[in-house]
């Protein structure tokens, strides 16, 4: 079973991208469940996906990838033993690193007997805010990119050719490998590329030791 | 693992200097809603949001989102950007309805989440005399640094 994580700052267009995405990945024939992390108890984005016939759970009571990474794998052992999904696609809350999020979802397979394969970690950046987010949550929206393996400028309708640019310059500056795509939430431009990636590519398993050695080149840590 | 706690503990922070506020409520309308009146709602509703967060400190919307359920379908909107204004996505149809649910999500940058709540509060005041309508607090969330307790050193 697959699960593929979409990260991003608020506002960024996740839970847009994600029930397109979702919807086009049914088209193809894929059976998906989305799971939604959001930040308190009062949950506003799995009603909005179910109201679109997407199977959505939501996991609230703090962030997924450490605090409630059990509720999290018990989620995952839960819908391949019930609903039996070949994708589950995973909209954290603005604070989840996807390192620890694959390694929350790996904890799954102690519970069932379900194999985890990671899709590319997709980060999304909103181009007609990237100023304003530097300005005030740098620190976040870094580290949201320095994890991604595809960094998606979102709003490209939106947004002048110089706020795509300084968005292509920045992501390029925090993590030269990442793959950078043009996309539009609104006009659906890039969907088939996201679901392809998605649908046809893998990223590593969690490695602790490689976890570490990328966070020592990163954040100087270690 | 000291090392990755350290930076987790520091994210947790950086997304904690987001005020968040989270509310459940149960809207009636005497004189019944139609789709066009639910979105005036909406539209009001979060622009007031937003504008009592700024008066109150805030320098940036995080998100600003509802989701209504109604007898009649579900109406969902969303504000990010001021200048771009509030995003509905409806699926109401045509008829008319007293009574709705709203959920109602707000973070927003620069101020923590009791003014967040106090000024979410006042704003729901307004546009719900606004709007004449009676609305009942179901649940609501606050909890600033609640995310990071377990981080912590004691």
């Amino acid at each position: 079973m697959k699960l593929a994580q979409i990260a991003g700052f608020l506002g960024s267009g996740k839970t847009t991208l994600l029930i397109d995405v979702s919807r086009e990945l049914v088209l193809r024939g894929h059976r998906i469940a989305i799971i939604v992390n959001d930040v308190g108890e009062i949950n506003v984005d799995a009603k909005f996906i179910e109201s679109y016939g997407l199977k959505a759970r939501e996991i609230s009571g703090g962030c997924i990838c450490c605090q409630i990474a059990g509720s999290f794998a018990n989620t995952i052992a839960v819908l391949h033993n019930t609903f039996k999904p070949d994708i589950i696609i995973v909209e954290p809350s603005g604070v989840a690193i996807p390192w620890g999020l694959k390694r929350a979802a790996e904890y799954s397979e102690e519970e069932t007997d379900v194999i985890i394969e990671h899709a590319p970690v997709i980060t999304l950046v909103d181009a007609t805010r990237i100023e304003l987010l530097m300005d005030a949550v740098r620190r976040l929206v870094e580290t949201q990119i320095r994890e991604a393996d595809v960094v998606l400028i979102n709003k490209v309708d939106a947004a002048t050719e110089e706020q795509i640019e300084k968005s292509r310059t920045m992501i390029k500056k925090i993590n030269p490998n990442a793959e950078i795509l043009l996309v539009s939430g609104r006009n659906q431009v890039g969907l088939k590329e996201v679901a392809d990636i998605i649908e046809t590519r893998v990223s590593p398993r969690y490695d602790e030791a490689v976890e570490k050695e990328l966070l020592r080149k990163q954040y100087g840590a270690g | 693992m000291e090392d990755d706690d350290e930076l987790h503990l520091e994210l947790h922070r950086a997304a904690d200097e987001l005020g968040k506020y989270a509310a459940k409520m149960h809207v009636h309308d005497p004189q019944s809603f139609t789709p066009d009146k639910a979105k005036r709602f909406m539209d009001n509703l979060l622009n007031a949001v937003a504008k009592e967060c700024f008066k109150d400190g805030a320098d940036l919307i995080g998100h600003i989102k509802a989701f209504v359920t109604a007898p009649t379908g579900t109406l969902m909107g969303s504000l990010v950007d001021q200048k771009v204004g509030v995003q509905l996505t409806s699926t109401l149809e045509n008829g008319k309805f007293e009574e709705a649910e709203v959920t109602l999500h707000v973070i927003v940058h620069g101020i923590w989440d009791d003014k967040v709540r106090d000024a979410t509060r006042r704003a729901i005041k307004k546009v719900i005399k606004e709007h004449d309508l009676e609305l009942e607090v179901l649940k609501d969330h606050f909890d600033t640094e609640k995310s990071i307790e377990h981080h912590l050193k004691k």
